[in-house]
């Protein structure tokens, strides 16, 4: 075990990006906080049963949205960067195990998820009065949706060949889900068709079991959301790790 | 116990392409060792599996007795490599990124160190400068001091002198030479058998993925005879080059160049024999024969 390796690979991945934290902690602050004016602005109305306000009901699907976005670009961006600059080489040689390698992206991703997702919050705070209903739910959901994106990150990351192909999925497949996963509205209150289309989407259940945290508001079983969440987050991180160590697109 | 010991080493690449096709190589301990070979002749392959980017087919690896399959980590941690591409982490200074490699090995504190090494490559002033900012030479060093933070046992250096200017190269060769007498292995990869001559105690040259010579560097260069290559440039080209110049293998090409050439200890002669081409003559050089001149000849008498 190489401790002192694995920290330093965490600081390096970390000091990337608080470096340049106006750009990746403060930016997607400010466009969350553009979010809860449009919305909260606009949808002044009370959330159908319960005696949630609209920004009292966003605001966690606002957090759960930070932590995804950030959680995921951090390890995919900063993998690509590397094939870009020729590092991976440097990677591969310096004395780590795939194990180590992986803790180290995943932990500085997880925390980056987390800031943006507490900064997210603590603005928020200014505006709208937000309950903490469980810390323990709101630790549980948080902490395991951004090890998923960690993890969906660095497959991600380790897959592409080019910035375009991880922008390619953030746009097209990550967006999506985390706009049409129960961000800025109740499931419940959908079609039923798109309520249907909606349970097959894993971001419901992490917002849900987030906003649970926050408000004790949910609308599904919590059962369910927690085993989406630490179901789908094992998954992914055993599947990272798999490809990390088969050497998938790094080691020739 | 051997520095470095590769038994029956082949890679065959995804693609299919053969890369290494039964190397065999042994470095002592404390040796200067050289690695020459053409492009594509299977040096960094070896390179890449002796360090870890690159994966072996079947063979094996030794780095101080220790498998490198089976005891990746601790064979990583003896060994030092400056790679042949340069390539850095563009978000630090010098200072910081040297910690960070540092750090990678294990090591906490070891500014001292660095200092020192920064010192030796003439890199000192470059300390708080952004990595992105260093010319290609002072990279090149910094790719130096990268490999030797934690005190390798070992230390790889795949063609290193690209883009470094000619003072700069000494001043690095010396610092090998110093570093290599206080113990340390060396196993330098190049083009330039000059390179091999002066640095190396014992030459590999490898071909085709296959180790073609190996022999006391000095024995190698003479066993391959010494050929060179003088080069006149005339004032206007022959129609005809000299019947007596035949011997010389003469050669014109499009710059008004004649070649010529000879073994070493006729120089003398060669130069007589320039007097036929009087006024014609504009400048002279002489060039030693090209790697891929001893390639030729040895791969052809291994045949």
């Amino acid at each position: 075990m190489n401790l002192t390796g694995a920290m330093t690979l965490f600081k390096r991945e970390t000091h990337r990006y608080l470096k340049v934290y106006s750009q990746t902690i403060l930016t997607p602050v400010i466009s969350n906080l553009l979010f809860l004016m449009i919305f909260g602005l606009s949808i002044g109305r009370d959330i159908p049963g319960s005696d949630l306000s609209y920004l009292q009901f966003v605001v966690p699907g606002l957090v759960m949205m930070g932590i995804i976005n950030n959680a995921y670009q951090n390890p995919s961006s900063s993998i690509i960067i590397m094939k870009y600059q020729g590092l991976i080489s440097n990677l591969l040689t310096i004395p780590l195990s795939k194990g180590e390698i992986l803790w180290a992206f995943l932990a500085s991703a997880v925390l980056r998820g987390l800031l943006v997702g507490v900064v997210t919050l603590i603005t928020a705070l200014f505006f709208v009065q937000v309950g903490f209903y469980s810390i323990l739910y709101i630790v549980l959901a948080s902490f395991f949706s951004a090890l998923l994106f960690s993890a969906l990150g660095v497959i991600v990351g380790v897959w592409a060949k080019s910035f375009d192909q991880t922008t390619f999925v953030f746009s097209f497949l990550l967006s999506p889900l985390i706009f049409l996963g129960g961000v800025f509205y109740p499931i419940t209150t959908l079609p039923d068709l798109f309520q249907t289309i909606s349970m097959f989407n894993p971001i419901v259940y992490m917002v849900d079991l987030l906003r649970y945290g926050f408000t004790g508001y949910h609308e599904f079983a919590l059962l369910l959301d927690v085993s989406v969440v630490l179901g789908f987050s094992l998954v992914l991180t055993a599947v990272s790790y798999l490809i990390l160590r088969t050497g998938w697109r790094m080691q020739t | 116990m051997k520095a470095l010991e590769i038994k029956n080493l082949h890679k065959v690449y995804d693609s299919g392409t053969v890369a290494l096709a039964g190397l065999d190589l042994e470095i002592e301990k404390g040796e200067f060792f050289a690695l020459l070979g053409p492009n594509g002749s299977g040096k960094s392959t070896s390179i890449n599996i002796v360090t870890g980017p690159t994966r072996l087919s079947s063979g094996s690896v030794k780095v101080f007795g220790l498998d490198v399959e089976e005891h990746r980590q601790e064979t990583k941690m003896m060994i030092g490599v400056v790679p042949q591409e340069i390539s850095f982490d563009p978000f630090f200074t010098v200072n910081q990124f040297l910690n960070f490699q540092s750090g990678y090995y294990g090591i906490k504190n070891n500014q001292e160190k660095i200092d020192e090494i920064l010192e030796r490559l003439d890199l000192k002033d470059k300390k708080h400068s952004m990595t992105r900012a260093l010319s290609g030479g002072m990279k090149r060093r910094l790719l130096v001091a990268q490999a030797l933070v934690h005190d390798p046992k070992i230390l790889i250096l795949d063609e290193p002198t690209a883009g470094v200017d000619i003072e700069l190269r000494q001043n690095l060769w010396n610092y090998m030479q110093d570093l290599n007498k206080s113990g340390l292995t060396i196993l330098l990869t190049t083009h330039y058998l000059e390179e091999a001559e002066t640095l190396c105690d014992r030459t590999a040259i490898i071909h085709k993925g296959k180790l073609v010579a190996v022999d006391k560097t000095k024995s190698l260069v003479k066993s391959m005879g010494n050929r060179k290559v003088l080069v006149v440039t005339l004032a206007k080209k022959f129609k005809e080059i000299p019947k007596e110049l035949a011997v010389y293998e003469p050669f014109q090409n499009e710059y008004n160049e004649l070649h010529l050439h000879f073994d070493s200890n006729e120089v003398v002669k060669v130069l007589e024999a320039l007097t036929l081409l009087g006024d014609r003559v504009v400048d002279l050089d002489i060039q030693g024969q090209s790697l891929e001149d001893v390639f030729l000849k040895l791969t052809y008498n291994a045949k």
